[in-house]
């Protein structure tokens, strides 16, 4: 029965014009970077780096893309879309805000089907409704929900296939990143996902669970001394207990993995980002509280650590460590390294060797940073201690500790916007903000009807004309090559293209096309409502398409102050476009 | 990233996540439908929880005397914490969660402090009806050490993880004290741990730690360590601030519980002293 299935539904690719219909195998996700007729992977890739080897369009046509179609997602809920599609099967699939996904024709934008989480009440979406997308493996779609569930469906009628629960949403748990597939040896392609959760005491964890059933076959806790598992036994610690935490704080200390992962074939290796730690305030946990803000190394057979990297030891400002880590071969001095690269909400952009976690450089992709003077050659930074939020206890009054001005603010030089890597141009472009903020610790917030320890913020622009640059990063001299401001904040990530382009969205809503070499602005398009999401490109009967969700929303709307006055007025939305050329230039 | 989206203070209101105008709901609206929507929070004892499928507790119980003086069946929304009390009186009050619950006519539980209301313009505070503060369950052999924190230099001590308490402790003496201090989460598991000798004292806002003191096993004595950071505060309600008359009559029924004796039973029932607030702040 299930054969004929399949094979009906592969004479029906055939008839798209497809040699990609059926079933997504190992082999097409760890080939997804290298075929452009296909979008199997968030981040263009496994690798991450959303670089598109077409070259249809391109700096000589660009100025001629038309849309080709475009989608609403339907209903009142609009808010916030962050999601990258995906294209397979003649089919582009979606999520949308509130944990929808959606099934369209990839040539006419129609609708194949929807499909509706049915979310129950008492959750509480920490940073706005949105989702940052699906996954694709064999027949299924997957993607994570705002209650914190893993759902499987069937890719092709949209029909729930299993189901599994990340966590217990009561507890505070939500899920909002796009699950990775990545196939091993010993128990063949996984999901892996993290953990996203806004409560006190939400701890991170990557886990990865078997395709087919949704059971978990390993989990690896981020914070040092608390257990992994291996199919249901404990496994090995993460670190050791009580090296750089004191107390019990390690237990509820955070490191949440909210971002999602990237992997890495060559070393075989998953790469996994933690979040800032718990509590807030860092004078409440001596020690460098690993491996919190950091960058996690992890072996996709068994979940042990691989390597672990600290961007922020002893975090005190909200500087997450979740930002990507895109890997990518460093050619310097003649030497070619397997590097990888990430873009740190502490305002620096890191290199390292992905065979190890050695650090090789750091050097700041903002401006004005305050917190540290620099990273050390051992990939330490070096504080400045006077900027860091004072110990509300220390204050006279005990009411609040001494204001500092900070740079980067707590949404940091980048958010979760992904920036891309261009082989061709061997630069980084990244979405990053200028921007600060004031900020305390404060003893006095109140909080479930008691008064509550945390911090006070006050984000603030550094420049009078902008808060968002999309910054060409060189790698190699680790210096910025050009940089487009931009009023709002930058909030959607990138694509770059082997036709020398490089695609990004603003909030004010223009989907733009730059020239990868130079950052000359080529091309631009107004979809009506702010863009938080990254492009895609794929190519449909001969002619190259681009697609990127549109719809204002996510974090940056939620902070009030004088950053609101760079997007006040946009409206939100939730559609899909798609753009092209026209046929005549098509042939060029 | 949540838990610290978490500490935005006053920036956060009426920005995007506005959906429309507040809804008002005067007296007469509320009387006409018959019932009277509080909200309490969850899980929190002993003034709001769920036990045995019942929801039960001290605010639980004001939102039920408040409804039978104003004549009205009452109806609860349970409101799980946001990141702070602005939040909470964004869902709890004046405009309901982001994903479509409706806002209560009242929110108990709300401290009743003039800053409350500078930072929340949408809605109206509503008289207070205890003080609370905070207090420590400890074995009393080691009662008088305790009372300068220096006992748990040495000792452990479990609270409820995230709390101003937990904040008290790991800032205490200097944090010399975060080696001891025993995170639990949830309210009653402080004292289970207690109960169990894995600690010799416990801490947290007074109502729980007398509640749950009341009914321990073990031997106990109450105290109030003194820390700056371990005020007092007065607990009240809040409206939306245009159903003012609604406001009004919460206020004169409060009043009526309170001379009335009924406040102090309802407290008294749970193993937690009334202590009345002033009442005019």
């Amino acid at each position: 029965m299930k054969r004929t299935i399949l094979a009906s539904v592969s004479i029906l690719g055939l008839a798209m014009g497809g040699a990609f219909a059926g079933p997504v195998t190992d082999a097409d996700i760890l080939n997804d970077a290298k075929n452009p007729k296909e979008v199997l992977t968030n981040g263009i890739g496994l690798q991450g780096q959303r670089y598109s080897i077409l070259d249809k369009v391109n700096t000589k046509n660009v100025q001629n893309l038309v849309p080709a179609w475009s989608f609403s997602f339907g209903g009142e809920k609009q808010r916030g879309q962050e999601a990258q599609a995906l294209v397979h099967d003649g089919m582009v699939f979606v999520t949308g805000s509130y944990s929808r996904l959606y099934a369209m024709d990839a040539k006419t934008g129609e609708k194949i089907w929807e499909y509706n989480a049915r979310l129950p009440e008492g959750i509480m979406p920490c940073c706005d409704v949105i989702n940052r997308g699906p996954a694709l493996y064999g027949d299924k779609v997957y993607f994570s929900t705002l209650d914190a569930q893993i759902v499987a469906l069937d890719y092709k009628t949209g029909k729930m296939v299993w189901h599994k629960a990340i966590d217990d949403f009561k507890a505070g748990y939500s899920n909002t990143a796009a699950p990775m597939i990545v196939p091993t040896k010993a128990n063949g392609a996984l999901v892996v996902t993290g953990v996203s959760g806004g409560e006190f005491g939400v701890v991170g964890r990557v886990e990865a669970r078997d395709v087919n059933t949704g059971e978990i076959v390993w989990t690896r806790p981020t914070l040092e001394g608390l257990m992994g598992t291996y199919k249901g036994q404990e496994s090995s610690m993460t670190g050791k207990a009580n090296e750089t935490w004191a107390g019990d704080m390690y237990k509820t200390g955070g490191g949440a993995t909210w971002l999602g992962g990237t992997y890495d074939q060559d070393t075989h290796t998953i790469f996994y980002g933690a979040g800032n730690p718990a509590p807030w305030n860092s004078w409440l946990r001596p020690g460098d509280n690993k491996w919190a803000a950091s960058r996690l190394a992890i072996d996709p057979e068994n979940g042990e650590l691989k390597w672990a990297f600290q961007t922020t030891p002893h975090e005190g400002w909200d500087f997450d460590g979740v930002n990507e880590v895109i890997s990518f071969d460093l050619k310097k001095d003649g030497k070619t390294t397997k590097a990888v690269a990430t873009a740190d909400r502490n305002g620096f952009f890191y290199v390292l060797d992905r065979t190890n976690g050695k650090f090789i450089a750091a050097k700041p992709f903002v401006e004005k940073i305050s917190w540290a003077k620099e990273i050390d050659k051992n990939g330490r930074p070096v504080f400045i201690d006077e900027n860091r939020p004072g110990d509300p206890t220390k204050s006279e009054d005990g009411k609040q500790g001494k204001t500092v001005f900070a740079v980067p603010s707590f949404l940091g030089g980048k958010n979760q916007m992904p920036m891309a890597y261009s082989p061709q141009t061997q630069l980084f472009y990244v979405p990053a903000n200028e921007w600060g903020m004031d900020i305390h610790n404060e003893p006095v917030v109140y909080k479930k009807g008691a008064a509550y320890l945390g911090a006070g913020f006050n984000i603030k622009p550094i420049f009078d004309d902008h808060i968002g640059a999309l910054k060409a990063f060189d790698p190699v001299s680790m210096t910025i090559k050009w940089q487009v401001n931009n009023k709002a904040p930058l909030w959607g990530g990138v694509l770059t293209t082997a036709g020398g382009l490089v695609f990004y969205g603003t909030p004010e809503g223009y989907l733009k096309a730059l020239d990868a070499k130079t950052g000359k602005e080529l091309w631009k398009f107004n979809v009506g409502t702010g863009i938080v999401a990254p492009p895609i490109a794929w190519e449909q009967d001969g002619e190259e398409y681009i697609g990127i969700a549109a719809g204002w929303g996510g974090a940056v709307p939620l902070w009030g102050g004088e950053v609101a006055k760079s997007f006040k007025g946009i409206n939100q939305g939730g559609s899909y476009w798609v753009f092209k050329l026209p046929p005549k230039s098509a042939a060029n | 990233m949540r838990a610290i989206s978490a500490f935005l203070v006053f920036a956060v209101l009426g920005g995007a996540l506005v959906a429309g105008p507040t809804q008002a709901r005067p007296l007469d609206v509320v009387k006409s439908a018959g019932v009277l929507r509080v909200t309490v929070y969850r899980d929190y004892r002993p003034w709001s929880w769920q036990e045995d499928g019942r929801l039960k507790g001290i605010d639980v119980e004001i939102g039920a005397a408040l409804a039978k003086a104003l004549g009205l069946k009452v109806d609860y929304l349970v409101l799980r914490p946001d990141d702070n009390l602005n939040d909470d009186l964004r869902n709890g009050v004046w405009r309901g969660s982001i994903l479509g619950e409706a806002p209560g006519d009242v929110m108990l539980h709300v401290p009743n402090d003039p800053r409350v209301e500078e930072a929340n313009d949408k809605i109206k505070l509503t008289a207070p009806y205890q003080t609370e503060g905070y207090a420590m369950a400890v074995d009393p052999a080691n009662a008088a050490e305790a009372q300068d924190f220096s006992l748990f230099e040495r000792e452990k001590v479990a609270v409820d993880i995230g709390t101003l308490a937990d904040i008290i402790l790991l800032s205490a003496r200097d944090h010399k004290l975060i080696n001891n201090v025993v995170h639990v989460r949830g309210e009653g598991k402080a004292a289970q741990a207690y109960e169990k000798g894995e600690v010799v004292a416990f801490y947290g806002e007074s109502a729980l730690v007398e509640h749950l003191a009341h009914t321990s096993t073990r031997a106990v004595t109450i105290i109030h360590p003194q820390h700056k950071l371990a005020r007092t505060i007065a607990i009240g309600g809040a409206v939306k601030a245009d159903s003012v008359d609604l406001g009004d009559e919460i206020d004169r029924q409060m009043t009526a519980l309170a001379d009335s004796g009924e406040l102090k039973r309802i407290f008294a029932s749970y193993g937690v002293e009334w202590r009345q607030p002033a009442r005019d702040r």
